[in-house]
């Protein structure tokens, strides 16, 4: 089948697939390929094979690439103009019903100031007063599932996995609500907790306490998985990096250190301002970090590196920032709220949007796959338009804006059924996939041992006996009798040890998996052991 | 029957070979000197008078216990006295050897003898039996009585042994054998020990096997090496099945309709089913119905239509390839003139038609003219009067609006003609670039967020704010933004002209602009208060200045600003606390969440001078180390080896130093500000692969063959389906039989022989395959 092209530069084959970009591809790569080493021939003739299908299912990435339909864009300002000059209320005119829809103000004076959260699909939002009030509700439709006052200070609230439970950190402990306000648990072995993160793909709610504890807690089981002390005072600022979920925590000193619940000890510790470091926020790639300090300094860390890529003094320090699911960084100082974009790209020199509100901010926080951006402030909540802030394609199977009860409870199943241990939490996401190597290399130096094994030489010297029994002769005798023994069971017991060897190395070289069963002489009550079934 | 067989035969004794009741025995002579005479001679007697035989046999086997003696009485020949010494005889059954001896000496008829040689059996099997040993004995002292067997040679030929039949005439038929015996052709080899034929068996059938199995290596190997495999592996043949003739016979008619309609069809004319011929009888009709006089000048008629056709087609080919200007003139001025008729023709006749087409005509030309005027620009400044012209505009004032007056009429030329609306009257002198953009501006006013693909030339005041303002308004605003525009171009002008100075001033300026900066910073640490106002101050100088700027200097700018944070990316912890960039545009918080606290906040920020937090972090780091480094071990026993007391310092005794080795490269090595934990997460090695399957010999190719998920969730269908496709694949309910060795192998020939017939290379990639 042939089909002419219009442009007539000649035909066109329609039966062959379209060539696909490089630059495409190299993002759905998965490193890359390495041969040789491979000495047998079938074996390498089946690694081509297998490495082929790997490309070939990039590829085909990288094709249904095609069928994300919706475009990000950005505002694009005049000459002249910028686009920070452009007002929430001008955008909001601007854009169609809906979309307007999601520029609003709650005002709740009384209880402020709040803390906001979206859940994972960003269709339902929580909000906690730090008097007390706590409110979850679906934001579009403005549909409250609970609001209730827990009569105590409420210093963070986290939604857990899905919108039916959600974490708020009290003045004492960590309760654990329904979506109907239900109190649920009350964890007292999680006490005076400042800030909370939760690990979706790990069901991981760690928290961060005034005691400088960092505390991880296993949300599936209801386990305290890890608890950490962390020796660095007050912890009050906390993040999380979505790409391999470690803590960043930062602290009064300036510094900023990197958490794994395996490790007791920062993975990483980063000396990022002179002064106190007030907020960090990490972006969706987990490849650039942005701090603030109390010197009104932002900084854009590389976290590949660990070396500081643009530096920025603003007009007040951030108290709260947030990347946004495209890379937009929200900075929330005083009762201002900008936004930079391309901030980790390029040097920029203008915030590319602001907005003011009455009262200064408490907590910013995108709301995913919506160009949304939740404030919550002293006196109530705003939901500001960012345009291009939100990916405008989600996968249904990762996180489902539109999804049924059904859908989510079938989602919830698959969550648990892929959830990923915390063991598996490390600094490079990428480690499960690779040899270790250090034990690789003490196996094969313990092998060569056995190997090029040999008895060692025998020193005896022999006791002196009286009543003439220490002649000469008898003496030698004695020796020689004493080293032959000894000589022969160190002998036995290296061939034993190169039998035990050669027979795994043959199980591995047959089957990696075949296990080596030791075998035992046969003992005479052996006859009344019962047979092995098979 | 009694067998005696010897093992060896060593030094100076004799050697039995074999015996039968009725036969030979055979005895071998060692070779030694030292063996004494009488030892050393041997003699065999045959029972039954028949031939003695001896044939010697080279002493194999070397042994201590082995050799056998046997003496015999020489003179008489008729009794074999077999003496032998343990071990060295095998006898295989040793109550017949005794039976069997006994009546082979009774055969002879001497009684006496008999029992003589029966108790002198019985006395060397007693000797047999005992242990000891005698030693041998050597011969010291000459003698004339020496054995006649005895030879200087070592070998005993059997011309030797018949030597003692000479002048014997009983003897003939012994002799006759022995003559037999000693043509070497008809003495058979001897038979190969058995683990030797064994072995001969073996090679040949390994060889068999191997010929008769190779020849399955090829496909063996494919199927190996196939991704996958569907079983049954040979595909029914269809060629036979579907094969046009067998198609057809499954298509015979068979009930009793189809047979109806085909005998229908058979009778039809039209529908002549009939298989050996071409055409139907209807046809066949029609064919002679036609004459051929008829036929004939119907390709006549149709030729000379080609040929005309030919040749008009060549001449208007030739027409085009005319280059002659005043040729084409011409023809266009007939044309016209023909058109013109035409048109004068329809006025009269069709009034309507005639508008119609006069109407076409002049859109056509307008067209045209358009064209030609986008293709020349010769409106535009294309032309060299117009170059002339804009040279001299500045000057003269005739020339500059000879100039406005081309531009116009390039605008008028190059107007579409779907821009005449409504909209058109008002908007009167409006450039089409500028309505271009609006249209482009009205489009997108639907969606906003689409505005980056509009690139303005103009400024244009907000979107919402056109849609709001009469018409009226906006035409004052477009004559004001012409007027900008034109006053816009002229800078451009002088800018030109200018170009040079500004270039000279650049770097003065952008010196200024750093101390400028620097400045601001003391300032803004020195009081906070005053700092907000002042960057707001400068902030405007900022933008006046950057307002100045040309594009080139821009650029210049820009690129020292990488510079900037080129440097602060180095290792300098001194540096990194530097700030290189600040933000135009931000706006200062008017309420900030509360005074107080921030204040305090910054007491505490001057509280920790950077200096500090920057030396305690080395000390820190330097700590952490330290503590990593492997350390020395130290075997030196406290007070041996040195001198105590007061004000003796402790000797360092080097050689009870174990020194470690020198530690690895650390990852922050290059970094001021991070130290990295280098400790092994022993988390994540438990999941980790610590043995290389045998397959892989090196870890990077390994860990590149797992570097690919393989399910739904990270591959799209297809690239699923492909990864995870079966070795095998069997159909339910197909049977699979053994692979069969005829059907195979032909059709490996088969295709073996297509490849040579088809191509060289072909078979070249197959090899490689493989």
């Amino acid at each position: 089948m042939r089909k002419r092209k219009k442009d007539g530069k000649g035909y066109m084959d329609v039966t062959k697939r379209a060539k696909v970009g490089t630059g495409k591809l190299h993002k759905y790569k998965r490193g890359e390929l390495n041969k040789g080493g491979i000495i047998n021939k079938y074996d390498r003739v089946k690694f081509n094979q297998q490495s082929a299908k790997y490309q070939m299912a990039s590829k085909q990435a990288a094709r249904a690439e095609a069928l994300l339909q919706e475009e990000a864009g950005f505002i694009e300002a005049d000459e002249g103009e910028s686009t920070c000059e452009v007002t929430q209320y001008d955008i909001a005119n601007a854009v169609d019903i809906t979309s307007a829809q999601k520029f609003f103000e709650l005002k709740l004076d009384k209880f402020g100031p709040y803390r906001v959260d979206y859940s994972r699909n960003g269709r339902f939002m929580l909000m906690g007063g730090a008097k007390g009030h706590v409110a979850a509700f679906d934001w579009q439709t403005k549909n409250l599932m609970c609001e209730i006052n827990v009569m105590e200070t409420v210093k963070d609230v986290k939604w857990l996995h899905q919108e039916t439970m959600f974490a708020a950190a009290q003045k004492q402990w960590l309760y654990i609500y329904d979506n109907q306000g239900v109190e649920l648990h009350c964890i007292d072995v999680m006490n005076n907790i400042l800030k909370m993160e939760f690990l979706p793909y790990h069901f991981l709610l760690a928290t961060s306490s005034s005691y400088g504890r960092l505390t991880y807690l296993d949300v599936s089981i209801g386990k305290r998985v890890s608890c950490i002390n962390t020796n660095h005072g007050r912890l009050d600022v906390m993040c999380q990096n979505p790409s391999n979920a470690i803590i960043h925590l930062g602290h009064s000193g300036g510094t900023v250190t990197l958490w794994s619940p395996n490790s007791q000890k920062p993975l990483v510790k980063m000396l990022c301002h002179g002064v106190g470091t007030r907020a960090i926020a990490v972006d969706n790639s987990g490849n650039f970090m942005a701090t603030a300090g109390i010197d009104r300094t932002l900084k854009i860390w590389d976290l590949r590196t660990y070396k500081a890529l643009h530096s920025y003094k603003v007009s007040a320090g951030p108290g709260s920032l947030a990347f946004s699911q495209r890379g937009l960084l929200a900075a929330g100082m005083g009762n201002i709220v900008e936004v930079y974009r391309d901030i980790t790209k390029s040097q920029i020199t203008a915030p590319y949007m602001m907005h003011s509100l009455s009262s200064p901010v408490a907590n910013v926080q995108y709301c995913p796959y919506e160009d949304v951006l939740g404030v919550g402030h002293a006196e109530g909540f705003s939901s500001l338009l960012i345009p291009g802030s939100g990916e405008p394609n989600f996968d249904a199977l990762e996180a489902n804006p539109y999804q049924s009860k059904k859908q989510r409870q079938q989602a919830e199943v698959n969550m648990l059924l892929e959830k990923i241990q915390p063991e598996m939490i490390t600094l490079d996401s990428r480690d499960v996939g690779k040899v270790d190597v250090k034990t690789l290399q003490e196996q094969i130096a313990e092998r060569e041992k056995i190997i090029y094994l040999k008895p060692e030489k025998i020193e005896f010297t022999p006791r002196k006996r009286m009543k003439g029994k220490s002649k000469t002769g008898n003496l030698l005798r004695r020796v020689e009798i004493v080293k032959g023994r000894q000589l022969r069971e160190e002998v036995q017991s290296i061939s034993k040890q190169k039998e035990k060897l050669a027979k795994m190395l043959q199980a591995e070289n047959t089957d990696g998996a075949a296990e080596v069963k030791e075998e035992k002489p046969f003992n005479v009550f052996d006859r009344f052991k019962r047979k092995e079934q098979a | 029957m009694v067998m005696i067989r010897c093992c060896a035969v060593m030094e100076g004794d004799v050697c039995p070979v074999a015996m039968k009741r009725e036969e030979v025995i055979l005895l071998a002579l060692a070779p030694e000197e030292r063996v004494p005479h009488d030892r050393r001679s041997c003699s065999l007697g045959a029972s039954h008078g028949k031939a003695l035989a001896a044939t010697l046999e080279e002493h194999q086997n070397p042994g201590q216990k082995q050799g056998a003696t046997l003496s015999s009485d020489c003179g008489d020949m008729t009794k074999v006295i077999l003496l032998s010494t343990m071990g060295a005889i095998e006898i295989q059954d040793d109550g017949e050897e005794f039976e069997s001896l006994q009546p082979m000496a009774g055969s002879d008829d001497e009684g006496q003898s008999d029992d003589e040689s029966h108790t002198k059996l019985m006395r060397a099997m007693q000797k047999i039996s005992g242990k000891k040993r005698k030693g041998q004995v050597e011969r010291t002292e000459p003698s004339t009585n020496v054995s006649e067997f005895v030879s200087t040679d070592s070998t005993v030929h059997i011309g030797q042994l018949i030597s003692a039949l000479k002048g014997e005439s009983t003897h003939a038929l012994v002799k006759k054998k022995l003559k037999r015996v000693s043509k070497k052709d008809n003495i058979l080899d001897i038979p190969l020990p058995r683990h030797e034929q064994d072995k001969i068996k073996r090679k040949v059938a390994f060889d068999d096997t191997k010929t008769e199995v190779s020849v399955w290596e090829p496909i063996v190997q494919k199927n190996r090496i196939a991704e996958q495999t569907h079983f049954p592996l040979l595909k029914p043949d269809l060629k036979q099945y579907n094969d046009p003739k067998n198609v057809i016979k499954r298509y015979a008619p068979h009930t009793s309709l189809e047979l109806e309609v085909e005998n229908l069809l058979r009778g039809s004319q039209t529908e002549g089913l009939n298989e050996d011929k071409m055409l139907t009888a209807d046809e066949e009709k029609a064919l002679r119905a036609m004459s051929l006089e008829e036929a004939k000048e119907r390709r006549d008629l149709l030729r000379k239509h080609r040929a005309l056709l030919s040749y008009k087609e060549a001449k208007a080919r030739y027409q085009k390839r005319i280059k002659s200007k005043k040729y084409h003139r011409i023809m266009k001025k007939e044309k016209q003139k023909k058109d013109d008729k035409e048109l004068e023709h329809l006025h009269k006749t069709d009034p309507e038609a005639f508008l119609e087409k006069l109407d076409s005509v002049d859109k056509n030309r307008i067209k045209r003219l358009c064209l030609q005027e986008r293709m020349s620009l010769k409106h535009r400044g294309a032309s060299k009067f117009m170059q002339k012209q804009a040279r001299f505009s500045k000057f003269d004032e005739e020339a500059r609006q000879s100039v406005q007056d081309m531009l116009q009429k390039s605008r008028q030329l190059t107007q579409k003609e779907n821009v005449d609306s409504d909209d058109d009257e008002e908007e009167g002198e409006m450039s089409v670039e500028v309505m271009e953009e609006e249209a482009q501006v009205t489009q997108s006013k639907s969606n906003p967020w689409m505005k980056s693909s509009v690139k303005t030339k103009v400024t244009f005041t907000k979107p919402v704010a056109v849609s709001e303002k009469s018409p009226k308004e906006m035409t004052e605003e477009d004559e004001e933004e012409k007027e900008e525009e034109d006053e816009d171009e002229e800078e451009v002008e002088e800018e030109e002209d200018e170009g040079e100075e500004v270039g000279e001033d650049n770097d003065e300026e952008e010196e200024k602009g750093e101390e400028k900066e620097e400045e601001k910073e003391e300032e803004e640490e020195e009081d906070d208060g005053s700092a907000l106002t002042e960057s707001v101050k400068r902030k405007q100088k900022y933008e006046d200045f950057e307002g100045d700027w040309t594009k080139a200097k821009e650029v210049k700018i820009k690129s020292d600003v990488k510079e900037c944070v080129k440097e602060e990316v180095t290792v300098d912890p001194g540096k990194f606390m530097t700030l290189t960039g600040s933000l135009r545009g931000s706006r200062a918080p008017t309420v900030t969440e509360d005074p107080d606290q921030l204040e305090q906040r910054l007491t505490i920020a001057q509280a920790f001078a950077s200096d500090d937090v920057l030396e305690e972090f080395e000390q820190e780091k330097k700590e952490i180390e330290d503590a990593e480094k492997p350390k020395d071990i130290d075997l030196t026993l406290p007070g041996w080896g040195s001198w105590g007391g007061e004000n003796v310092k402790p000797k360092k005794h080097n050689k009870f130093l174990i020194k470690a080795p020198p530690a690895p490269r650390r990852r922050d090595s290059s970094l001021g500000n991070v130290i990295i934990n280098e400790a092994k997460v022993q988390s994540i090695a438990k999941h980790q692969v610590n043995r290389l399957p045998p397959t892989f010999k090196n870890v990077p190719t390994f860990e590149s063959s797992i570097r690919h998920p393989i399910g739904k969730t990270w591959n799209p269908e297809t690239a699923f389906q492909n990864l995870v496709a079966p070795k095998v694949v069997t159909h339910h309910g197909q049977v699979i039989d053994p692979i069969s060795k005829e059907a195979t192998l032909r059709k490996k020939k088969k295709m073996d022989l297509e490849g040579q017939k088809s191509s060289g290379p072909k078979n070249k990639k197959r090899k490689k395959i493989y």
